[in-house]
């Protein structure tokens, strides 16, 4: 099943999410920060990063802005998730995959996930 | 997104909570051993497989859950062909001792995705903080708790015998809600109250609110004076409603009782009040239905004390425009006499009513504090759903209705008064009228005589004495 990378510097948050998607058969691996995120790329090679905007040491649009200019990573899909609205990231539209405005449903997430699998899920060049 | 208010299945704990429990909440039931919170989380789980739904009911208890699975079977929401398809009861038990709270989000995680359960209840939260190894450890467990019930849209009942709230510890303060059930003697009586110390979203009725648990399980009765003035029932005739006693109707102003209005009829034992209720309703029709609403055993005793007196009651009730209801004297509470009564009218479709015997609803340990603003509430609804009505109430020779702080009677729009006084080897009734709504009326006391046929007004009392 996919490879997944959780960016979450709420434990809790990400806890429920890991147990929710893993139940679903994904492999989930987590990260604290778009930095340590950065750092796991190589190790996990992942096949889809869902990432909170407003964390610590790293915010999720410096990660995508960073992995975007990585060459080898910067066709994986990346899906952010925040309480702030989609109008407010506008401005970053560019390095997003996706967008899911907190709090969201997990049937919502899924769907999300399986359009970008199914249309990026290919994209992931050689480290 | 405006969260959705998720009903609980009973339609008075919904209207204390402002709707229901908003979809995705995690909400803390808490009480000591005995107050009820497995009957209310059961109920609400019944319910909500009654609607369609689906509900995980786990525990974190060392005992099976076949002996409260018993005790569930002997309520009327009990429905065993929903178990365990749409009900499913889980113990966490182990997975909490080999995996630590981790274990219980496994299991949690999975019943509510696999099963897709709208509602998860969580019996042991006491269990649960003490396997946890900090406050922080518990504080992450139920934030992983609320952060499913988010993602999943389901709502999380966490149920707590610890006894005392402590509003700093970390399962209160994150919660969307608290409710807490507790029961107690008041005076010798035994009442059971809930209450909502916290509820994010929602305009909830605070205060506490009494409840009874019987056959049909948790049965809610929120504080009348709490619940929002509601507008008029249409329709409602604003003229007068005769009393059924000859003579009255031209004391009052002529025609009756004002037609929505309240009246309290109050004087020592023995002297007509009951009586004055009995012929009010006499004068019931199939239109005009009447209700006797009696608070203590004079419920009982109408028939009798009407065939007695003359007064024709069996007819009516025959024809159905006439209901007799009464009230269990010990146990209920104040908002319990109150649902009760507003529950009748509306069954009943009652225009005139008679309320026997209030000083009972008088002796009960709430109305010190709330009386007044009880029967103003009370009063309120019954005019606003058209009712005419009467109400006696004992008072003492001397003229005192109740004890000080504690009457009635300057509650309601009308007040009559009936006496006794001896005269040689006679009593003598009399009646006479303090006021009317919005009317005139005859201020002279007024003989009440008792014929074969029941009371009628007679002579002006001076009058009838300067005669004799």
């Amino acid at each position: 099943m996919a490879r997944l990378l959780i960016v979450e510097d709420e434990e809790a948050a990400a806890d429920a999410l890991a147990a929710l998607l893993e139940l679903d058969g994904f492999d989930v691996t987590r990260a604290p920060n778009g930095k340590r995120a950065i750092e796991m790329l190589a190790e996990v090679r992942p096949e889809l990063i869902i990432t909170d905007y407003m964390m610590p040491v790293m915010d999720g649009i410096e990660m995508a802005r960073s992995i975007r200019a990585t060459p080898a990573y910067a066709d994986v899909p990346i899906l952010m998730t925040s309480g702030v609205s989609e109008s407010a990231l506008k401005a970053h539209a560019s390095l997003l995959s996706a967008f899911l405005r907190k709090p969201f449903r997990i049937e919502a997430l899924l769907a999300t996930i399986d359009r970008l699998l199914l249309h990026d899920g290919d994209q992931i060049r050689d480290a | 997104m405006k969260l959705q208010a998720i009903s609980t299945g009973i339609s008075t704990l919904d209207q204390i909570l402002g709707g229901g429990l908003l979809e995705g909440g995690v909400y803390i039931v808490q009480g000591a051993a005995g107050s009820g919170k497995t009957i209310l989380a059961n109920q609400i789980a019944f319910n909500t497989v009654a609607r369609g739904g689906t509900v995980a009911y786990v525990t974190l208890l060392a005992e099976e859950h076949a002996r409260m699975m018993q005790h569930m079977e002997t309520f009327s929401f009990f429905r065993e062909d929903a178990i365990p398809g749409a009900l499913h009861y889980v113990s966490a038990f182990d997975a909490l001792m080999k995996e630590g709270l981790a274990g219980v989000v496994k299991v949690l995680s999975a019943e509510i995705r696999v099963r897709k359960a709208n509602l998860i209840v969580l019996d042991g939260l006491v269990t649960a903080a003490g396997a946890s190894g900090s406050p922080q450890d518990l504080k992450v467990f139920i934030g992983q708790i609320q952060a499913i019930s988010t993602l999943v849209g389901c709502n999380t009942l966490l149920l707590n015998s610890s006894w005392a709230p402590t509003s700093t510890s970390p399962e209160q303060t994150m919660v969307d809600g608290i409710v807490v059930l507790r029961q107690q003697l008041v005076r010798s009586r035994h009442e059971r109250a809930l209450e909502v110390i916290k509820f994010r979203g929602a305009s909830v009725l605070y205060g506490a609110h009494t409840f009874r648990i019987g056959d049909d399980g948790i049965e809610m009765f929120p504080q009348l004076e709490a619940l929002p003035v509601a507008p008029l029932a249409p329709g409602i005739s604003r003229g007068r409603v005769g009393s059924g006693v000859p003579g009255l109707d031209e004391m009052l102003g002529g025609g009756g009782y004002p037609a929505g209005s309240v009246t309290a009829i109050s004087g020592p034992e023995g002297t007509g009040k009951t009586l004055l209720g009995l012929h009010f309703l006499a004068a019931a029709t199939a239109v005009e239905p009447g209700l006797l609403f009696g608070l203590d055993e004079s419920g009982e005793m109408a028939e009798p004390i009407s065939a007695a007196f003359g007064i024709e009651l069996e007819g009516l009730k025959f024809k159905g425009a006439l209901r007799l209801a009464g009230q269990p004297r010990f146990g209920e509470s104040l908002d319990e006499v109150g649902y009760r009564l507003l529950a009748a009218v509306r069954d009943s479709g009652a225009r005139r009513v008679f309320i026997d015997g209030l000083a009972s609803v008088v002796a009960m340990p709430a109305y010190e504090e709330r009386g007044a603003a009880f029967f103003a509430a009370l009063f309120r609804e019954l005019r606003r759903l058209g009712v005419t009505t009467l109400f006696s109430v004992r008072a003492t020779p001397d003229g005192t209705a109740l004890p000080p702080g504690r009457e009635v009677a300057p509650l309601a729009d009308n007040s009559l008064r009936v006496d006794a006084t001896q005269r040689g080897a006679n009593a003598v009734r009399s009646v006479s009228i303090s006021k009317v709504q919005a009317s005139r009326h005859d201020p002279t006391s007024h003989e009440l005589e008792l014929t074969t046929a029941g009371l009628r007004v007679g002579a002006p009392l001076d009058k009838r004495h300067g005669e004799t």
